[in-house]
């Protein structure tokens, strides 16, 4: 189990088993996190969607 | 230092500043579009329709070649190009390994074989040595493709190909009226295949191509190739005979009056856009991280696509780490704001259309072309507007905000680069 601080409110997020690139939920905020890191664990804001330019 | 916005600082491009919209569009464009639609006339066919022959016309005077075919789009252009160049099935046409499907794909449609040679580390266009190793008895052409508006070497590439007799086909999709040693991208090979997709420099409101070619005899084929192979005359009645095995290749004549309009504004917006490049490219240019693109003094770049190269030492990171650290890269600037993405994800070579049953080619090592995927990124359309220039200062400010961050970029990308192993080893 870890608990790191979610970028946006700075509360505990707890993980059991981090996955990179997986996206978690911060329970007092709500916002969408992703996993950008697990040793250490390392948790950002989740992407915006893009725009797919095309050709 | 503030804070990097994936990890819950401020943006350093405010969520406010959004890139002016590309195409421009203006009453001049509004008007031209209309104009077409209360006429009635919509394709070269029509009798007595002005738009398309007119495009031609100016667009053959701006390259300073005798003729322009306009068509669909600008792979359309491409096939019908190479086919009006004598390509067939069975040919060989050396194509490089780093660029859009399409360049490929003209020539699979032709029965020919694409021949996948390495690209230049800093140009990334064709290398002429790669070019000449890669020629064989059955070629027939090589497309030089002046990618993200950086005309290729083409004096170079030309005398390989004059050397074997195998005729020179640009690409020039992504470089509009760009200046190679005195003279303009279009008419520097025996043909040349343009685009006027919406993201280009040059666009329409939505798909067009154009060909261009000084050479009456191949301009007049690419003619009956774009109409079924028929010759259609100027007035009287369609006599419905094919001479050649041809596509329906026409342009709409709305793209045409659109892409006229925005003709008149080439050259100012390139210049603009050669100014806020160039300001955005030297504050790039100090991060020691970064390598930005350059320009050898005896050509233009059209600046269609910014395409930057990361250095993973600077990063305390092997090359092996290089995709990795350019996908870290990536997304740490997209969460500041910038719109950075990849432009090719593989070289064509390894695109699956080719995997076993798909169509028959020939691969070359292109061991440049590799490691460019894996470490670059780019910047499209955001910059086009003459009016870009403070939104390409925030961006640099972002830049160099990710660069003072690269502790934490190296974090990110040793992160990444253990999965990707982990997932070659599964």
């Amino acid at each position: 189990m870890s608990t790191v601080a979610c970028p946006e409110c700075e509360s505990g997020v707890s993980l059991d088993t981090p996955v990179l690139n997986e996206i978690v939920e911060c329970v007092d905020c709500r916002s969408e996190l992703e996993v950008l890191s697990t040793d250490p664990v390392l948790l950002g804001r989740a992407p915006e969607v893009e725009e797919d330019w095309g050709e | 230092m503030s804070r990097l916005a994936v990890l819950g600082g401020a943006r350093a491009v405010p969520a406010g500043a959004v890139a002016p919209r590309w195409p421009v569009v203006t009453d001049a464009e509004r008007a031209a579009v209309l104009g077409v639609v209360d006429s009635g006339r919509f394709t070269v066919a029509a009798a007595g329709e002005q738009e398309i022959p007119a495009l031609e016309r100016e667009w053959a005077d701006r390259v300073g070649v005798g003729h322009c075919v306009a068509v669909s789009n600008g792979t359309v252009g491409l096939s019908i190009a190479l086919a009006a160049a004598g390509v067939g099935p069975g040919d060989e046409v050396v194509v490089p390994a780093l660029s859009f499907v399409g360049t490929a794909l003209a020539v699979v449609h032709l029965g020919a074989l694409p021949v996948f040679a390495d690209v230049d580390p800093v140009s990334f266009n064709l290398d002429p040595a790669a070019l000449r190793a890669a020629l064989s008895d059955r070629t027939a052409a090589v497309v030089p493709v002046h990618l993200h508006g950086l005309p290729a070497d083409m004096d170079e590439l030309g005398a390989v190909a004059a050397q074997r007799r195998i005729a020179v086909v640009e690409d020039a999709a992504q470089a509009h009226g760009v200046a190679y040693r005195g003279r303009c991208t279009g008419s520097l090979g025996d043909l040349a295949a343009f685009s006027l997709n919406a993201s280009k420099n040059l666009p329409t409101c939505g798909e067009g191509g154009l060909v261009t070619t000084d050479d009456d005899r191949l301009a007049e084929r690419a003619v009956l190739l774009r109409q079924f192979g028929e010759r259609l005359p100027a007035r009287g009645e369609r006599p419905y005979r094919s001479e050649v095995a041809g596509w329906n290749g026409k342009i709409n004549a709305v793209q045409a009056a659109f892409t006229r309009a925005q003709l008149a504004h080439l050259d100012g917006w390139a210049r603009a856009r050669e100014r806020n490049v160039r300001a955005f490219l030297d504050r790039v240019a100090a991060i020691p991280g970064l390598v930005a693109p350059a320009v050898p003094g005896d050509r233009e770049h059209g600046w269609h696509i910014l395409r930057f190269r990361l250095r993973p030492e600077a990063f305390d990171l092997p090359e092996t780490a290089a995709g990795a650290l350019r996908a870290a890269f990536c997304r740490v600037l997209q969460s500041e704001g910038v719109p950075v993405s990849r432009y090719q994800s593989m070289p064509l070579s390894r695109q699956p259309l080719f995997a076993d049953g798909g169509p028959a080619c020939r691969r070359t090592d292109v061991p440049v072309t590799e490691a460019v995927v894996a470490d670059s990124f780019v910047l499209q359309r955001a910059h086009l507007h003459p009016d870009a220039g403070p939104l390409l200062d925030r961006f640099a400010d972002a830049l160099e905000k990710v660069w003072e961050h690269r502790e934490t970029l190296t974090v990110l990308a040793r992160a990444q680069h253990r999965e990707e192993r982990r997932r070659v080893a599964a």
